[in-house]
């Protein structure tokens, strides 16, 4: 999702290979081992105290290029803890690692929709505000998201928007709304996500329904106006599509905030703008998984990660909007938190709980259309 | 320790069985370990039940295989067959000339064999970008087409379902390349001296001597095509913008956002299954064609 691969998403989908390659071949053991029955938390479940000696050693994994240069290093300096850095292309791929027995990391990156699943799943440990100091430089709106309402299990990281990517150069009038896609007169031009989600959320919201929908007749309806776009796309593009835009091969692009803020720094005629119908506010938490073995350090990082100065930088690195409201005056390019105007349009996305295998029928019907 | 030994190489000599048995085992605990197993929890996870982080719960069911009958899906396993089928078919006559002329060299045999080989030396994650940065809008292949004057506007080469053709077959043309020379090199010239001195023209020898012989190699090059390139998802999410879907990128997607792993499962054993009836065709050609046919 959020890439910063410039050229090409090519780790997304290298990592994919690797991913179902490691399916059907090594990692026997890690799948027999596959949690099949997991308890659920307990309901009042209390932290555990994350105060003490820092262990030496911390596993973060993290979304791709969704970090500052010298987070890591800095950190490393000040704590004397030894950081081991992983990154992943989408949230699943995360999801299938913490399942197939968690590889030690301490630290995880889930999108706003997945931490209810996460904590109901029991994978997540509850976070020990005693220790997370700087707690209050967050913003509200992101902690008292019914995500994880007051932070819990997850600390908001940081915020983005789904929205319109467009070369004012190409384009015969700025676009408006999700209709740009299908414009005859920009057919072959423009590209959308390759994310089912994302797409079929957008016709939905095209339509003035909910991103989160589980009615099946607004989600056929969404399906096919999706099939009726096709056509027009010139591609399924996620991250690849900043090269696209720069070289000028595509007009109009479904992207993200801070993706399209990448490719602005080397291409300025490119504009982002969020439709009129609507569409998808997200936010990225730190977590802790259950399965930890330096909880104390990975504490100790996200209170780190709290100060204004450290979220300042990594906000104005990745493009994307820091959830740390004492951050945005120390950046160059300030990215303001959503206002009333913004958030009347869109909307978190919900994990879909049952409905999930329908949209995934629908997405495989536009796919395969 | 010599004593170990001479006892081993008696044992080896005397019981051509227990000879068969030491030179089997390493490969065969490998696939045991790396092939058999894995290939047993697919088999088992396409009938249990689905966990919703991934994952499965202990439990039976045949919901997932039922579902691999609904249209859609074969809709795409069609699709799927049909263009595996096409570009092993063009992979073919792609490499049949290629292996012809290595035979036919003698000097430059080496050389010809060792640029058929070049592309390993990259993966094919790489050479399939690469094909991207020729043949997109603002790619080598149009700009040099537009400053030559052949066309004005870019031709629209990427993300179009000729494009995933063109990358399964330049991904896997030497793997069609080495087996049909294989056998060409093993095919004896007497037999087409013979065939000539009998007064047979080239396109008959070609087609009464050449191309029987080495059959085999172009059965065998041509599994090799067509097997990987009915797995792929790479190519067609990369050449074909993800609008071509393959019956790969729904086992892939399963495993992935939707969260369904015994579906991915049981769509990987329906793959296997197909890729199953082609290998018994096979045999099934090997076999025809080993039954010795009566004279005239």
């Amino acid at each position: 999702m959020r890439e910063g691969c410039r050229a090409l998403g090519s780790r997304r989908e290298f990592l994919r290979a690797c991913l179902q390659g490691g399916l059907s071949l090594g990692t026997a053991s890690a799948l027999w081992s596959c949690v099949t029955r997991r308890e659920p938390p307990p309901v009042d479940e209390r932290p555990r105290s994350a105060a003490g000696p820092l262990e030496h050693d911390l596993r973060i994994f993290n979304w791709s290029d969704y970090i500052a240069a010298d987070t890591i290093s800095r950190f490393e300096r000040e704590f004397g803890v030894r950081v081991t850095y992983d990154t992943y292309e989408s949230n699943e791929e995360m999801v299938a690692k913490l399942v197939a027995g968690g590889d030690g990391y301490d630290i995880v990156a889930p999108t706003g929709y997945l931490v209810p699943v996460l904590v109901e799943g029991g994978l997540l440990q509850p976070l020990d505000h005693a220790v997370l100091t700087n707690w209050a430089n967050l913003v509200p709106l992101f902690v008292d998201d019914e995500a994880d309402r007051g932070g819990r299990y997850a600390m908001p990281y940081q915020w983005g928007t789904t929205g319109l990517a467009y070369r004012r150069d190409l384009v015969a009038a700025s676009p408006r709304g999700w209709a740009v896609f299908a414009d005859p007169s920009l057919r072959g031009a423009v590209t959308m996500l390759d994310d089912g989600r994302e797409v079929l959320g957008a016709m939905l919201k095209w339509r003035g329904h909910s991103v989160n929908a589980v009615d099946p007749r607004q989600l056929e309806r969404a399906k096919e106006d999706a099939l009726l776009v096709k056509p027009n796309l010139r591609a399924y593009l996620s991250a690849t599509v900043k090269g696209q835009l720069i070289s000028g091969d595509v007009a109009v692009a479904q992207l993200w905030s801070g993706d399209t803020r990448q490719a602005q720094l080397e291409e300025e005629r490119i504009e982002y703008t969020v439709p009129a119908e609507g569409s998808v506010l997200f936010t990225d938490y730190l977590a802790v998984p259950r399965s930890a073995p330096n909880r104390r350090a990975a504490h100790a990082f996200l209170n780190y990660v709290l100060r204004p100065a450290v979220a300042a930088e990594i906000a104005e690195q990745t493009g994307y909007g820091p959830a740390n409201g004492a951050a945005i005056a120390l950046m160059p390019h300030p990215v303001e938190p959503p206002d009333e105007e913004l958030l009347r349009r869109v909307e978190f996305q919900r994990d879909l709980g049952p409905a999930t295998d329908l949209w995934d029928r629908l997405w495989t019907e536009v796919k395969a259309g | 320790m010599t004593r170990f030994r001479t006892m081993l190489r008696d044992a080896l000599h005397r019981s051509p069985r227990f000879e068969a048995v030491v030179l089997l085992l390493p490969a065969g605990v490998w696939l045991a370990i790396f092939f058999a197993i894995p290939l047993g929890i697919v088999a088992t996870y396409a009938f249990r039940p689905r966990h919703i982080l991934g994952g499965v719960y202990p439990g039976w069911t045949t919901v997932h295989v039922v579902r691999l009958v609904e249209p859609l899906y074969l809709v795409v396993l069609q699709r799927s067959v049909l263009l595996s089928l096409v570009a092993t078919l063009l992979a073919l006559i792609v490499s049949y000339p290629i292996a012809l002329v290595i035979v036919r060299a003698t000097r430059w045999r080496a050389l010809l064999l060792f640029l058929v080989v070049l592309p390993f030396w990259t993966s094919f994650l790489v050479r399939t970008y690469a094909t991207i940065f020729l043949i997109r809008d603002t790619g080598l292949i149009n700009h040099l087409l537009q400053a030559v004057g052949v066309i004005r506007q870019p031709l629209r080469m990427l993300y179009t379902p000729g494009a995933v053709l063109f990358g399964l077959v330049t991904g896997f043309v030497p793997f069609m390349v080495l087996p049909i020379y294989a056998s060409l090199e093993k095919l004896d010239p007497a037999l087409l001296e013979a065939a000539e001195a009998l007064g047979a023209p080239e396109w008959r020898r070609f087609v009464r001597v050449t191309w029987p012989l080495t059959l085999p190699g172009v059965v065998a090059g041509s599994m090799l095509v067509f097997v990987p390139a009915l797995g792929s998802f790479l190519t067609s999410d990369l050449l074909g913008g993800a609008k071509v879907e393959l019956i790969g990128n729904l086992v892939q997607n399963q495993f992935t956002s939707a969260r369904n792993w015994p579906f991915g499962s049981a769509l990987s054993l329906l793959l296997l299954v197909v890729v199953m009836i082609g290998m018994l065709a096979r045999l099934r050609l090997d076999r025809t064609r080993t039954r010795p046919r009566r004279g005239t």
